[in-house]
């Protein structure tokens, strides 16, 4: 009764784990990525994305003098809507003064975050952002690797248990 | 009986891979904002309100599109399921086993069913819940949620009550699995057709119905149009146990 206890568990969270693994491995980006003419009647656009790991992102000015681009989470996002104001936040990525740049941006945890970008002058002028998932995406990933494990070990555990009982 | 498929576990990871890809292909290009810099008229706390309502209105999307995908794989898992822990009853002579103990063939027929839908239903209802809990920010909450919890429950209910009463006629697993999964897979296709062949199919899938609603798919259709076809399924649900439980008694094992 035990073992067959130990044998449900294990199938449990081995299955959802790899689940997870698999869902880190697929998750798709929709949406991705933001293009947009940018002047001094609306110098700040964003958009909110749900992150679940690390981007990858190429910003690039088509036309007009520098941008800044800025990642905050969903708290700040909120902040600065509320407010109106970018005084008051602090992003969790930022890069000043680019016209174009590509590299990575890491996520601390799950969830929403909104990518703003500002113009820095007075002219009007166009950008385009690419953005795309690093896969897989470190924050599901991992806790799915550790209950797939973790089920592994109760495999192994069960087994080890079934061996060690006496022949009837 | 032997425990050698490990259908309700698989069901689990199905349900919550599903949660998962759901989430991810919801929360899209909606999100878009701009801020107005400079404007005296600007209202910072009507804007974070609308935000919230979109944040509000992707977790119902999701929690519908998670449980509507869902169905897909009941309609396989559960008729499996049944084949498998009760039609195989019949084959291996456990039911003559069991029913030589004082039990009630009514019973008996009842617990299976109660246990497997609520085995069934929680992880259903409760994985998805749990991600856009864990996913989306504090205070998004899904809309519709009772109608969801219950045409979930009854949709696996009557997936349950059918495959019984399909595993009591057959006798046979594999005979089971086959009708169960071919009756439901036809049903469903009826079901997400466009035009309704006849509106009283909707009553075999309130799940699908009540997501289709959710997303907003049914422009015409008033809540109190799904109450009733909720109730209507309730009915079809009473029927197909009353039926199972008549000709469970009266076969033989």
């Amino acid at each position: 009764m035990r073992s067959r206890f130990m044998k449900r568990l294990q199938w449990l969270f081995a299955l959802v784990g790899i689940a997870g693994i698999v869902a880190s491995l697929i998750l798709p980006f929709s949406g991705g990525g933001m293009g947009a003419s940018i002047g001094p009647d609306d110098p700040v656009r964003g958009k909110m994305y749900f992150l679940a790991g690390d981007v990858n992102v190429h910003i690039a000015v088509r036309q007009g003098g520098p941008i800044s681009f800025y990642v905050f989470d969903w708290n700040d996002s909120m902040e600065m809507v509320r407010t109106n104001s970018l005084a008051n936040v602090s992003p969790i990525w930022s890069r000043e003064n680019i016209t174009d740049y590509e590299g990575v941006i890491a996520t601390p945890a799950l969830g929403l975050y909104s990518f703003i970008v500002r113009s820095l002058t007075n002219e009007s002028g166009s950008f385009h952002v690419d953005i795309s998932r690093r896969l897989p995406q470190s924050h599901i990933f991992m806790p799915s690797v550790c209950v797939t494990a973790f089920g592994v070990v109760l495999g192994v555990l069960a087994r080890v248990q079934t061996r060690r009982k006496p022949e009837p | 009986m032997s425990y050698r498929i490990p259908l309700i576990e698989g069901l689990l990871a199905v349900v919550t891979f599903i949660a998962a890809m759901s989430m991810s292909a919801i929360l899209i290009t909606t999100m878009n904002f701009q801020m107005d810099i400079g404007d005296p008229l600007y209202n910072g706390t009507e804007r974070v309100r609308l935000l919230e309502q979109i944040i509000d209105q992707c977790a119902t999307t999701s929690y519908a599109l998670a449980l509507d995908i869902s169905w897909a794989f009941f309609i396989v898992l559960i008729p499996l399921f049944f084949a498998f822990t009760f039609a195989r009853w019949f084959e291996d002579t456990t039911l003559r086993t069991v029913l030589s103990y004082p039990v009630s063939r009514t019973a008996l027929l009842a617990v299976k069913i109660v246990m497997s839908v609520a085995v069934i239903s929680l992880p259903a209802l409760l994985v998805p819940l749990f991600l856009i809990i864990a996913l989306l920010p504090a205070g998004a909450c899904v809309n519709l949620l009772g109608l969801f919890s219950i045409s979930v429950v009854i949709s696996i209910a009557l997936i349950s009550s059918t495959s019984m009463l399909i595993s009591v006629i057959l006798r046979s697993a594999s005979a089971t699995a086959v009708a169960g999964i071919l009756l439901w897979a036809i049903l469903s296709y009826l079901v997400s057709l466009p035009d309704l062949p006849t509106r009283l199919l909707m009553l075999c899938s309130p799940t699908k119905i009540v997501a289709n609603y959710a997303l907003g798919l049914y422009s015409e259709m008033a809540y109190s149009e799904v109450i009733l076809m909720l109730l209507g399924s309730c009915g079809l649900l009473v029927l197909l146990v009353l039926v199972g439980v008549m000709v469970f008694r009266r076969v033989e094992v």
